[in-house]
């Protein structure tokens, strides 16, 4: 007498190796894409440094040029640049993390219904079963 | 033999469904996510400042001017931060929206599958009824038992119980399964022959039960008495009997061909899907499912997809064996 018809279950033991399958490729694909805005943001934050230092040097020549080298208005200006290279760090952070946190959620979203699936797949192929929990 | 009843018996095995806790613990990366870009930009601020200062310093600049240098550098870093935070204070609301249907849903599944021993005997008891007389009776025996069966397997193997219930004691309780169950076996066809069944009443006492795991177990059990009465070695009695099939004539076999559209049904048969089908089929007849809900479940399923055919003679094969189930809107 097979005490569990679940598991001798094909089609039930198919749609689980699906919903396994699918996850497993789910969880993959978030990370690899992950992994690319990783590698973009560790890409673009050393320009925008790279980019800050060169325009400081810009505004310290024009300043050293117009012999204002050692003028609070010189430390203010480089003061600023480096205020706007923060927010172009900021933003392009934010943009990253955003789209991490938005791959994330579409994988959350994912296993839901993934585990939606399973529970009613439990009910649809064994009415009669129970669950335990925890 | 399995009937209607040992689907009332089954666990699903939580890490067979391990998904169902996933969405708990899905989201996480995104938080982390948010976080690790605070603290880098936290970081950079902090080195940005100290820098700006620093170069200040090394030309000459006043002290004073170092609280407005710190401010000016600091301020696009603390509205990135603060724009961090707002994503992340959004995207957990996203979160604690989701996370809260999630339980709900699973509040329902609980609800709609007994989440203990108790509430599944429940249920049992409902089927008990549904069945009734005498098959109803030898069900109920053969359920308790096998409760009882996996219940001290359950127990023995976490170790709960376990020095209470020595391998000795489990044998004897299963040779004691065994006894009973071989006494109900034997009680049926005893039962049948005492009510003064012929070949005419057997029918009509068969025909009265649309289950046909108890059908066949019923006439089983009869054949296998009969031959062990007439002498044969039980063995090869046991080992003889076949599994119950309906002969299905050529006539509406024809006729379930031209319906559903194919020159040959046995083409469809052999295939892996109708067989798989046919599986599906037991345990759907078996859990005592309505062939709406069957149809759903199998429209549903993708292995099925695009193979009408074969989901229209597996639908076929489902209102066959449960003729009173009618097609429903």
């Amino acid at each position: 007498m097979p005490l569990n018809p679940l598991a001798a279950n094909p089609a039930y033991l198919a749609f689980l190796r699906e919903a396994g399958i699918g996850d497993a490729e789910a969880a993959t694909d978030a990370t690899t894409r992950t992994e690319a805005i990783g590698a973009e943001l560790a890409r673009r934050l050393p320009r925008i440094a790279e980019g800050g230092v060169r325009e400081r040097e810009q505004i310290s020549g024009g300043f050293e040029s117009r012999g204002l080298l050692r003028s609070g208005q010189h430390e203010l200006s480089l003061a600023r640049q480096r205020g706007d290279e923060g927010t172009a760090v900021g933003d392009t952070m934010g943009a990253g993390v955003d789209q991490i946190a938005e791959l994330q959620a579409a994988l959350a979203r994912r296993r839901a219904e993934a585990q939606r699936r399973a529970a009613e797949g439990a009910l649809r192929f064994a009415p009669g079963a129970y669950l335990e929990m925890g | 033999m399995a009937d209607a009843f040992d689907a009332a018996t089954t666990k699903i095995d939580q890490s067979r469904l391990a998904l169902l806790t996933a969405i708990r613990q899905a989201g996480t990366a995104g938080k982390a996510a948010y976080e690790a870009g605070q603290a880098d930009l936290a970081a950079q601020r902090q080195s940005a400042v100290a820098a700006a200062l620093a170069a200040a310093g090394g030309r000459g600049a006043p002290e004073a001017l170092s609280g407005q240098l710190s401010q000016t550098v600091a301020q696009p870093y603390d509205r990135a931060r603060a724009s961090l935070t707002a994503g992340l204070a959004s995207r957990q609301g996203d979160l604690a929206a989701r996370q809260a249907n999630s339980e709900s849903y699973l509040g329902e599944v609980a609800a709609a599958v007994p989440i203990t021993r108790a509430a599944a005997e429940r249920q049992l008891a409902e089927l008990r009824a549904r069945a009734g007389g005498a098959a109803g009776a030898s069900a109920l025996g053969r359920d308790r038992l096998a409760l009882d069966r996996e219940k001290f397997e359950y127990e023995k193997g976490k170790g709960q119980g376990g020095a209470d219930l020595s391998d000795s004691e489990l044998n004897n309780r299963l040779l004691g399964v065994a006894e009973i169950q071989k006494e109900q076996a034997a009680a049926k066809p005893a039962a049948l022959s005492k009510a003064g069944f012929g070949v005419k009443s057997l029918n009509s006492w068969l025909n009265d039960r649309p289950n046909e795991a108890v059908r066949r177990s019923a006439v089983e059990t009869l054949a296998r008495n009969a031959g062990v009465a007439a002498g044969i070695d039980p063995a090869r009695v046991y080992g003889v009997v076949p599994p119950a099939k309906a002969a299905v004539p050529a006539g509406p076999q024809a006729a379930l061909a031209k319906k559903i559209g194919v020159a040959d049904l046995g083409t469809i048969r052999r295939s892996a899907a109708y067989q798989a089908g046919v599986e599906a089929v037991n345990v759907g007849l078996q859990g005592g499912m309505s062939l709406n809900d069957f149809k759903r479940f199998i429209n549903a399923d993708p292995q099925f997809a695009n193979q009408p055919k074969t989901v229209a003679l597996i639908l076929e094969e489902f209102g066959r064996r449960f003729p009173s189930s009618q097609p429903q809107a």
